[in-house]
């Protein structure tokens, strides 16, 4: 404020001094001028400056900011600063991998997935690993309003060969197989994640619920549902159901080897009001994969979000 | 503390300029010499230091990034590269104007140190050039400083417009700016010269150099904005008839009129009146445009400031700048004088002729701008006016013009003759080549206008040509030849700005395909095959970069770009040139196409000739830089005549009126 103050009185004076010379030095009455002029642009300019003026006011230059913020603790920070602190890492060091994939993982979390995938990218340039790629995925994924697009399973399938053990990308190449109609694909995926996991995993229990809940949903084999039942009148669609559903009964004995059939019966049994047959289809489902963990876990996992008690087949 | 410094140094540089105002017309009264008109000229180097030592401030808050300055925060990102951290200091409204406050105290004190040798106009001129800067640094202190604070401050900034980010934009508005503010000076010494009452031939001769000056850099400043929107906006064109551009041609036009009046007002006396009103208008229409681009009344790539109360204050600077000059017209024209009078086929009557076109192709173009916000005013359905009514209208009249203009070099003042300079520039011979291109755009099946304009710039080139021949051996000395050489350089830059436009108005269809890599399609005959598409990031930008071979040789690069800060995409053009013109390609987005394979968007276009238009442009400029060069040699040894007798002056003010 003083330093201020005192360079701004300086500029004025000068000025001022500037001005009123010519008048100064031709004497008479233009000395009277010349003084008054040069009062007037020193406190005029003052008078000027006042109207909006902040001369308390500090400035913020960046570096000197982001030096305090560095110094800080990224927990103190507000989610922009350390949003920004991830930045300056990655300013300062281009191949610093872990920052980046924060940095990634935050913009794709914030609808920013073209940043997010390109500070992926870069970091997979440093450090092609497992996790990077998967991020990878899920940011086109996110890009993609969730659609697994031949990009983004590119991405898992290259996490999922850099390390089999991890979860996420062994779901989403499932459900990749799940969105391009290969159900028995995408139960091997969920069934083979489930069964590396432990039981008291929060994962296993997560992907088993999503996994049974998409595998029972009714495959139509590609047909439109309602051009099937249109004009028809409700009993007639009752009976057309009823028919599909022991259809699928009677191809399940046949070929029992099919989980995701299973819980596809199980969850119309429950639809058509008859738990005993739900659970009954459940319990042959997991004697039918006795030996598949991953696949029983799947079927429990339906049993316990219909809350139907196990029982044999 | 840098931020504050420069809102005081603003403040101090407004309050300047009233000083400048008030003191030199004092010291205009007292007849200009004394103390108190150089107390005003000494403002006026207040103004000048104040303003420009805050400019540099403003940069090297840029360059700190200092966002706790609104327009910092608002228009850079430390990401940024330096150069672009440094023109974003003029990439906005409240900066730009900073810069345009400087110019017009620049221009202040230029007039003050190199303005009109008589004492008492200039020390008028600088008066109203400090009325006019007064104006405009109210303006910045109160409803646009550049330093206006924000806190908290942001940790980011917001970026410039990832379009403006580009070499050319960096230098583009400096040019226009010196245009446009450079035509106050040509307002100030008009407006002095009325007060005065100078007479039309003293006035004519004392604002012609500054105008040649202004028209030369806005000619400049004009076609670095149409350059930048041929290879930066990613369609192709040049020139669009939007409402800014239009606001920028409309004093170009009548800085044209007004170089070429003033010369037949100092020759010959001939249109004092109508010069004066020129040198008045051009700069009330310089305000106009930045009162289209900074209001918010337009909606236009160039348009960067949307705020209807600074449109209020930028009206009010029109409105008085506009009655101020207008009234002092009304009241002091009859001071200008009359001409000797002249020939219809006289060099006045052309040049007459020719502002009488420019003048109505300005007020066509007006209307064209203007007609959709009086619709708006008045509340009546929208509607939009755009190229077809230019075409249709501004066009042909610019033809016209053009094909009167190098006649004019060949006719003899006063007295006329058309039948001899016609016969001297061998008109009859040079209409052989212009019927061959005619020939030839009719050939390549061009509309009726690129026809005509190609005919007529093939006429613009000849003409130019024969000038040079007939009347540079003429010319005796250097500041004549220079004028010779200058004239000729501007008239063949508008040949090939004819020729240009209108090779490029008979261009083939664009092509849009969707490619794969190892994919090719044809334009214009030549082969183009995508070869791949990689990653090319920048400091602040992601880039998609297509590797385009053509004709199996040479390779064209263009790129898709993202600029996250902004969060804006932008197409940059990859161009293979060559004598027969552009290869024009941008790349869009990869998407799938209908068999399943993964294809890049590509468009294609073929420019033909289109290095004419920056050739001719070029021309143009370096025509009026030679002009006033030739000008300021044949104005010093005049300036000498008071004290060194008066054969060299004579000798070169005959040999420029020979020449001119």
């Amino acid at each position: 404020m003083i330093a201020f103050t005192l360079i701004c009185l300086a500029l004025g004076v000068l000025a001022a001094v500037h001005l009123a010379r010519p008048l100064l030095r031709e004497g008479g009455p233009g000395r009277l001028i010349g003084v008054a002029a040069g009062a007037v642009l020193a406190l005029g300019a003052l008078a000027a400056y006042a109207v909006n003026g902040m001369p308390d006011a500090p400035g913020a230059p960046y570096e000197p900011r982001m030096a305090a913020l560095r110094a800080a603790a990224p927990a103190t920070l507000s989610p922009v600063e350390q949003e920004e602190w991830l930045r300056d890492a990655v300013r300062r060091d281009a191949r610093d991998v872990e920052a980046r994939r924060l940095l990634g993982r935050y913009l794709a979390a914030t609808e920013r997935e073209l940043e997010a995938i390109a500070h992926i990218e870069h970091a997979l340039r440093v450090s092609p690993e497992a996790r990077l790629f998967n991020d990878l995925g899920q940011a086109i994924m996110t890009l993609n309003q969730g659609t697994v697009t031949p990009e983004a399973e590119r991405a898992f399938r290259a996490a999922h060969a850099e390390d089999p053990a991890m979860p996420e990308p062994a779901f989403f190449l499932g459900a990749a197989a799940y969105e391009a109609g290969d159900r028995s694909q995408a139960a091997s995926y969920w069934g083979a994640i489930i069964a590396r996991l432990d039981e008291d995993d929060p994962y296993r229990m997560i992907i088993a619920s999503r996994a049974a809940d998409l595998l029972s949903r009714p495959s139509m084999g590609g047909a439109d549902p309602a051009a099937m039942t249109e004009g028809a009148e409700r009993p007639d669609i009752e009976a057309m159901i009823a028919g599909m559903i022991d259809g699928l009964e009677q191809r399940l004995a046949d070929e029992p080897a099919d989980v995701s059939g299973w819980l596809t019966l199980a969850r119309a049994r429950m639809m058509q009001d008859d738990p005993g047959a739900a659970s009954t289809a459940l319990a042959r489902g997991r004697a039918a994969f006795h030996d598949d963990p991953g696949a029983r876990a799947l079927l429990a996992a339906l049993a316990e979000a219909f809350e139907l008690e196990e029982t044999d087949a | 503390m840098i931020a504050e410094i420069g809102r005081y140094l603003v403040a101090l540089a407004f309050l300047a300029c009233i000083a400048q105002t008030l003191l030199s017309w004092r010291g205009a009264d007292q007849g200009g010499r004394s103390g108190a008109a150089r107390a005003g000229a000494a403002a006026a180097e207040i103004a000048v230091i104040a303003a420009g030592a805050a400019f540099l401030l403003l940069v090297i808050s840029f360059i700190r990034s200092d966002f706790s300055i609104a327009y910092v925060a608002a228009n850079s990102h430390v990401d940024k590269p330096l150069l672009y951290k440094i023109s974003g200091a003029w990439g906005g409204h409240e900066g730009s104007m900073l810069l345009w406050c400087w110019i017009l105290a620049l221009f202040g004190l230029g007039l003050a140190r190199i303005g009109p040798k008589d004492a008492a106009l200039r020390a008028r001129a600088v008066s109203f050039q400090g009325l006019l800067s007064t104006l405009f640094f109210a303006f910045l202190a109160f409803a646009s400083n550049p330093f206006e604070r924000v806190f908290p401050a942001p940790i980011r900034g917001a970026d410039l417009n990832p379009i403006l980010q580009d070499p050319l934009l960096a230098i583009h508005p400096p040019m226009l700016y010196v245009g446009y503010v450079g035509l106050s000076a040509a307002f100030a010494i008009a407006a002095a010269g009325l007060v005065q009452r100078s007479g039309g031939r003293a006035l004519a001769g004392a604002l012609r150099p500054w105008a040649l000056g202004a028209w030369t850099s806005l000619t400049a400043g004009i076609a670095l904005g149409a350059w930048w929107a041929y290879y930066e906006l990613g369609w192709g064109g040049w020139w669009f008839w939007d409402p800014v551009e239009n606001a920028s041609f409309m004093p170009w036009l009548l800085g044209a009129a007004l170089v070429h009046s003033a010369i037949a007002t100092e020759k010959r006396g001939a249109f004092p009146g109508w010069t004066v009103f020129l040198a008045l208008i051009a700069y009330v229409l310089s305000i106009l445009g930045a009162f289209l681009v900074r209001s918010g009344v337009l909606t236009s790539v160039h348009a960067f400031a949307l705020d209807p109360e600074r449109g209020v204050w930028i009206l009010g600077m029109l409105g008085v700048s506009a009655v101020a000059g207008f009234a002092l017209f009304a009241l002091r024209a009859g001071s200008l004088g009359e001409g000797d009078g002249f020939e219809p086929t006289s060099r006045e009557a052309f040049i007459g002729a020719n502002n009488l076109l420019l003048a109505v192709t300005a007020g066509v173009v007006m209307v064209g701008t203007l007609y959709p916000l009086f619709v708006d005013i008045m509340g009546w359905p929208m509607i939009s006016v755009g190229p077809p009514y230019f075409d249709a209208s501004a066009t042909p009249l610019l033809i016209l013009a053009a094909a009167l203009m190098p006649m004019a070099a060949f006719m003899p003042w006063a007295n006329g003759g058309a039948k001899p300079g016609l016969k001297q520039m061998r008109a009859a011979f040079l209409l052989v080549p212009v019927a061959g291109v005619i020939i030839a755009f009719i050939a390549f099946g061009a509309p009726v206008l690129a026809v005509a304009a190609g005919g007529v710039g093939a006429w613009a080139l000849c003409g130019a040509a024969m000038d040079v021949g007939v009347h540079w051996k003429a010319a005796k000395v250097r500041a004549a030849r220079l004028a010779v050489t200058g004239r000729a350089l501007a008239h063949a830059g508008v040949g090939f700005i004819a020729l240009g436009g209108a090779a490029d108005a008979s261009r083939p269809p664009d092509i849009h395909r969707a490619l794969a890599p190892g994919e090719s399609m044809t334009i214009a005959g030549r082969s183009l095959t995508l070869e791949e598409v990689r990653r090319a990031d920048g400091p602040n930008f992601m880039a998609d970069r297509a590797t385009i071979r053509v004709d199996g040789r040479s390779v064209v690069r263009p790129e898709r770009r993202f600029y996250p800060a902004a969060n804006q995409t932008t197409r940059e053009v990859g161009l293979g040139s060559d004598l027969r013109g552009d290869i024009y390609l941008s790349v869009g987005e990869a998407r799938t196409r209908e068999d399943g394979v993964m294809a890049y968007e590509v468009r294609a276009a073929f420019h033909p000739l289109v290095w004419m238009l920056g050739l001719g442009a070029f021309l143009v400029v370096m025509g009026g830089g030679l002009a006033l060069t030739a000008r300021l040699m044949a104005g010093a040894p005049a300036r000498a005549r008071a004290g060194d007798g008066v054969k060299a002056a004579g000798t070169a003010d005959a040999a420029q009126a020979r020449a001119t």
